[in-house]
């Protein structure tokens, strides 16, 4: 029974609770609920917003379908799609943060969990990216990461390891 | 005299008869085991079902009136850390505030909180990760929601059974570790 517990609530609870969430409060700032100050180091809100699931060292885990990004999240960019399933997958869009406080946090990710992985190290996410990539969210995300992989196989470039939905 | 006691007798016999032919025809063998089924895959499932911390608030508040056998800051629900912890504190559990009872474990996925330090009145980030893999753990229940919000702001909800991601996922109790400052 074990098994069958652990993918029914990591799979169906977890992540459908991250995803259902998203549309509603796609821009909604939490800041003031979760009581951290605006101007609070990316990386306090780095943890306090995804660290809980993904880790403060972003490993992620893998028994509860939480990818991990080190070290090579940074490959992404390598993809003309790829900052848009960034700033649109579900831990993002639920955590309900500004586009600003997005666009610090993914900067913290890719250099702080893929500085080895960019195609340009001086690659820097904005508020106003940020914002403009989540107005039309893809359909489907995971076919979108899928797609993306296999762009990205055929130049030689390696997505992180441990994708649950590979 | 015997008479009497032979009648009560029978009249109790036919009593008996009666109400068991009207089990019988009533409810079938397929209705006992249909029953006995539910009960069974309902015992199974419960422990899967994410821990119900619901009801506790007459325990915390209970705790809280001071009528409590724990001294230490730390087995109480009104300590600071414990602001937004729902369920029982691992301090009475044999575990720390930070550290796991033995024989359970750390929950792999956690909630993360900040709390304010009436002491240098700095907010911190908590962890409140579940101890798992053991039976829930009677001592010191606590029912602190500052700053929850609604299940469908998972990150944000502390009635969740964070040992979802772990092998053995029974909840056992909660322990609440600084991960930084807000």
């Amino acid at each position: 029974m074990k098994p069958i517990t652990l993918k029914f609530f990591s799979r169906a609870l977890l992540p459908a609770a991250l995803l259902l969430s998203a549309p509603t409060f796609a821009n909604g700032n939490l800041s003031s609920i979760h009581g951290i100050a605006d101007d609070a180091p990316v990386a306090n809100k780095y943890a306090l917003f995804c660290g809980g699931c993904h880790g403060l060292d972003g490993k992620g885990e893998i028994e509860a379908d939480v990818p991990m990004m080190p070290p090579r999240i940074g490959a992404f960019l390598y993809d003309e799609e790829g900052a848009w399933y960034m700033v649109n997958v579900g831990g993002v869009m639920s955590a309900g943060i500004s586009d600003q406080d997005a666009a610090d946090i993914m900067n913290y990710v890719i250099t702080s969990f893929g500085a080895e992985s960019v195609p340009n190290s001086t690659y820097r996410f904005t508020a106003e990216q940020v914002a403009k990539l989540r107005e039309n969210p893809p359909e489907d995300l995971v076919k979108l990461r899928r797609d993306i992989g296999k762009r990205l196989e055929k130049r030689g470039i390696a997505l992180p390891d441990h994708y649950p939905w590979n | 005299m015997i008479e009497i006691l032979s009648k009560l007798k029978d009249k109790l016999d036919s009593v008996a008869e009666r109400s068991v032919r009207r089990q019988a025809t009533n409810s079938g063998r397929r209705s006992f085991l249909a029953k006995a089924g539910q009960a069974m895959v309902g015992m199974a499932v419960v422990p899967m079902l994410p821990y119900d911390r619901f009801g506790e608030a007459a325990a915390a508040e209970f705790e809280q009136k001071g009528d409590s056998a724990f001294s230490a800051d730390d087995q109480q629900c009104d300590y600071w850390r414990y602001c937004a912890l729902s369920g029982t504190l691992c301090t009475c559990c044999g575990g720390s505030v930070t550290d796991c009872p033995p024989g359970s474990d750390i929950s792999k996925v956690s909630w993360i909180g900040t709390c304010e330090n009436p002491d240098d009145e700095k907010s911190y980030l908590i962890s409140y990760n579940d101890c798992c893999g053991k039976m829930s753990c009677n001592g010191c229940r606590c029912s602190n929601h500052e700053r929850e919000r609604p299940g469908y702001r998972l990150g944000l909800h502390n009635g969740i059974n964070w040992c979802m991601a772990n092998n053995k996922n029974a909840y056992h109790c909660t322990v609440a570790a600084i991960v930084g400052t807000a």
